[in-house]
């Protein structure tokens, strides 16, 4: 039985299904909106929620795609019995996790979200190169023109920051210099690219896409005569083997067997950006003819 | 805006620089689809789709 | 030394007379001469300085401008020193993970709908067209959609005669009680019942034609269209018969319900059975390049096949029909497109498949 968990919108979940359908491989969708009661059931546990239930010895595979596993936990009145048995609970949900995420699995639960500084100080330290970047809380080191600022959440809007209004904070140039300080923010070097490269890996294997936009600096080619209107180019592309190992000691240092990558290409050098455990790649499997949906389900 | 968006505490500079958009939901709705239940893929999200080319040529 | 080099997501398919220059991720096709076609093979090979001086003064300007046609289209990049070799060809695989895509069948009864449901199921077919004689009330329409409620369908498409009936309130109806359906023809309609703009949650349209079954199988450049799913099927299967399945209005099972083959009947075996009988799936990786005429077409990945109607002149060595279809006007060999019933090479063929019709 195959385990996964995902949100309800997602499009790419119903993609994988399908190919598990054709490789008739059992499944259970789990969302993001359900929640478990850990039970046992002549010895062994038994995981139920409003819409699905499970044996735990039973799942071989786990897909974390979204969402997660998440728990009923009961609230007791006499405060010193709740703490034991918030505690309690802890550690029955605590073994239910980590005993699913030892099983064979497409990404974790537990590492779903990656810290953007950590990853960056990785990826240095494998030897792919980085932009230059630095964290300030004024604009001492800025070089305006030629320094971006970006969210090092991992999400970087704001829903209803003022009436009926969302918060877009996109990474930014940074033009000139300020003379307040600010809260700790993220700086790096603006790259002058000649496309970027999205990359979804899985289990050592890289398949990239590289994206020619309207806002590359192309230094070596000179179709800027076209219609602005049209959309980006999204092509098949290979990343040379040193980047491709590199990557692939960069997701095994991060404990991720799957994600997607973003680089810049500017000349002969390839700079990483960020890496995605769990973003879009339907685009890069659409737009390349890549079968990543059936590999996932071949996978699991 | 107001100033600082009316914080007591320092917000990151990406703040000045913020852009908005009326809220809509979540994605851009330049396209509507419409959402069908599946019972064998298990989901409530399985989207109606047009075929990619026509399946027949009757007109 | 500067270099051309072609996006992966181009496709140049060569035809006798011209060239069709696919851009399979924006979706448009267009037409370009043969000698495009010769200078781009030559931007393969060759560095453009080398491609340019290989011309004669007058001709040097022309291959300046098809350069720029090519970058101005978003075609290709320009590199210096040499290509760049991380950009692979694009792969023209083609991956269904149902057994069928499609069902199409000649509504004799709702009967019929029923009994197939569940092999719809097993075989994850995604969509259902619905050709009907008989006049659908709007309980008809409702009762075909929920039938498939809950199903692994992912449209359904519905042709039947317009009747007094059909009004707004009629098709308001069908718009409030219906999910799966993602079109509705009403033909036979002499004057249209409403204006219908894009307000419904499926597209509507009004035919003056009376339609008959057997009208199907045009090739015509309305029903041409560029994609990668559909491209990369037409470059490995057939573009109308693969992973298709048709049910007559006698309930008899065939690869079309215009096909004259039949493989049971959905009266004594299912949907499953026939689709693994022997030569149940015979036609369907029979490429246009393996048909004649259409082989030597630009248009051969962007049109749609047709094995129901034919010419009637060639029969490849297994016997499977590799003549050009009946209802296809274009002649590749001048570039013209000419009605094709009025052909006189044509009137062999359409008088028997009229006598088909009648018995």
């Amino acid at each position: 039985m195959i385990l996964i968990f995902s949100d309800n919108n997602d499009r790419t979940t119903i993609e994988v299904i399908r190919w598990l359908a054709a490789l008739k491989k059992d499944f259970i969708l789990v969302n993001d909106d359900e929640f478990f009661d850990i039970k046992v059931d002549k010895k062994r546990f038994f995981m139920q929620s409003q819409k699905n239930s499970f044996f735990l010895d039973d799942i071989q595979s786990v897909w974390y795609r979204r969402g997660g596993i998440f728990f009923n936990r009961y609230q007791y009145s006499n405060n010193s019995i709740n703490i034991y048995m918030n505690e309690t609970q802890h550690w029955l949900e605590d073994y239910i996790l980590k005993t699913l995420e030892s099983k064979k699995h497409i990404n974790k639960q537990s590492n779903s979200h990656v810290n953007k500084l950590l990853v960056l100080e990785y990826a240095q330290n494998i030897g792919l190169n980085v932009p230059e970047y630095f964290l300030a809380e004024n604009t001492d080191e800025v070089i305006p023109g030629k320094t971006i600022t970006k969210a090092i959440t991992g999400n970087a809007s704001l829903d209803n920051i003022s009436e009926n209004k969302d918060g877009m904070l996109y990474t930014s140039i940074i033009d000139k210099k300020e003379k307040e300080s600010f809260f700790i923010s993220f700086f790096q070097e603006k790259i002058e690219k000649d496309f970027e490269i999205r990359t979804f890996y899985l289990n050592g294997e890289c398949y990239s896409m590289a994206i020619f936009s309207q806002n590359d600096d192309q230094t070596k080619t000179d179709f800027r005569k076209y219609n602005n209107e049209k959309p980006n180019r999204n092509i098949r592309y290979t990343l040379p083997k040193e980047i491709e190992d590199r990557v692939q000691k960069l997701m095994q240092m991060l404990d991720l067997n799957c994600g997607s990558l973003d680089f810049i290409k500017s000349g002969n050098l390839y700079y990483f950006l960020e890496v995605n455990p769990v973003g879009q790649f339907a685009n890069v499997a659409y737009h390349c003819n890549y079968p990543l949906f059936k590999k996932i389900a071949d996978y699991l | 805006m107001k100033e600082n968006f009316g914080e007591k505490h320092k917000l990151p500079l990406s703040f000045k620089q913020m852009e908005y958009c009326e809220h809509t939901g979540k994605k851009n709705n330049k396209k509507i689809i419409y959402i069908l239940k599946s019972e064998k893929y298990q989901s409530n999200f399985y989207v109606r789709e047009k075929p990619v080319k026509p399946l027949t040529r009757l007109l | 030394m500067r270099y051309f080099n072609l996006f992966s997501n181009i496709l140049v398919t060569k035809g006798a007379g011209r060239i069709l220059i696919s851009d399979l991720q924006r979706n448009v096709s267009e037409l370009y001469p043969l000698e495009l076609y010769d200078i781009m093979e030559e931007f393969k090979n060759h560095c453009i300085e080398n491609v340019i001086d290989g011309y004669d003064e007058e001709s040097k300007f022309m291959v300046k401008e098809y350069l720029d046609i090519l970058l101005q289209n978003e075609y290709g990049f320009i590199t210096e020193d040499h290509w760049d070799p991380n950009f692979p060809g694009l792969s023209y695989e083609y991956d269904e993970p149902s057994i069928l895509s499609e069902i199409f069948v000649e509504f004799s009864e709702i009967s019929i709908l029923k009994k197939i449901k569940q092999s719809v199921e097993h075989l994850r077919i995604k969509h259902l067209i619905i050709y009907s004689k008989k006049k659908f009330t709007a309980e008809d329409f409702i009762e075909i959609d929920q039938i498939f409620s809950n199903s692994v369908l992912c449209g359904i498409e519905i042709f039947s005669p317009f009747h007094e009936g059909v009004n707004k309130l009629f098709v308001n109806t069908l718009h409030k009680n219906t999910e799966r359906i993602y079109n509705i023809v009403f033909y036979g309609c002499r004057k249209k019942p409403f204006r219908t703009r894009d307000e419904f949650r499926f597209t509507l349209y009004f035919a003056e034609e009376e339609v008959k079954i057997s009208s199907c199988g045009k090739v015509d450049l309305k029903y041409f269209n560029t994609n990668i799913s559909k491209v990369s099927e037409a470059v490995n299967h057939n573009s109308c018969l693969h992973k298709k399945v048709g049910i007559d209005i006698s309930g008899n099972i065939k690869n079309c319900p215009l096909m004259a083959e039949s493989f049971g009947n959905i009266n004594d075996i299912s949907l499953e059975d026939a689709v693994i009988k022997p030569g149940f799936r015979k036609y369907w990786n029979l490429t246009k390049d393996k048909i004649e005429i259409c082989k030597d077409c630009e248009f051969r990945y962007v049109c749609t096949d047709c094995r129901a109607y034919t010419e009637r002149n060639h029969t490849n060595n297994e016997g499977l029909d590799t003549s050009k279809p009946l209802k296809c006007g274009y002649d590749p060999y001048t570039g013209k497109w000419e009605t094709w019933s009025r052909n006189p090479l044509k009137q062999k063929a359409i008088r028997f498949y009229e006598e088909q019709t009648k018995t």
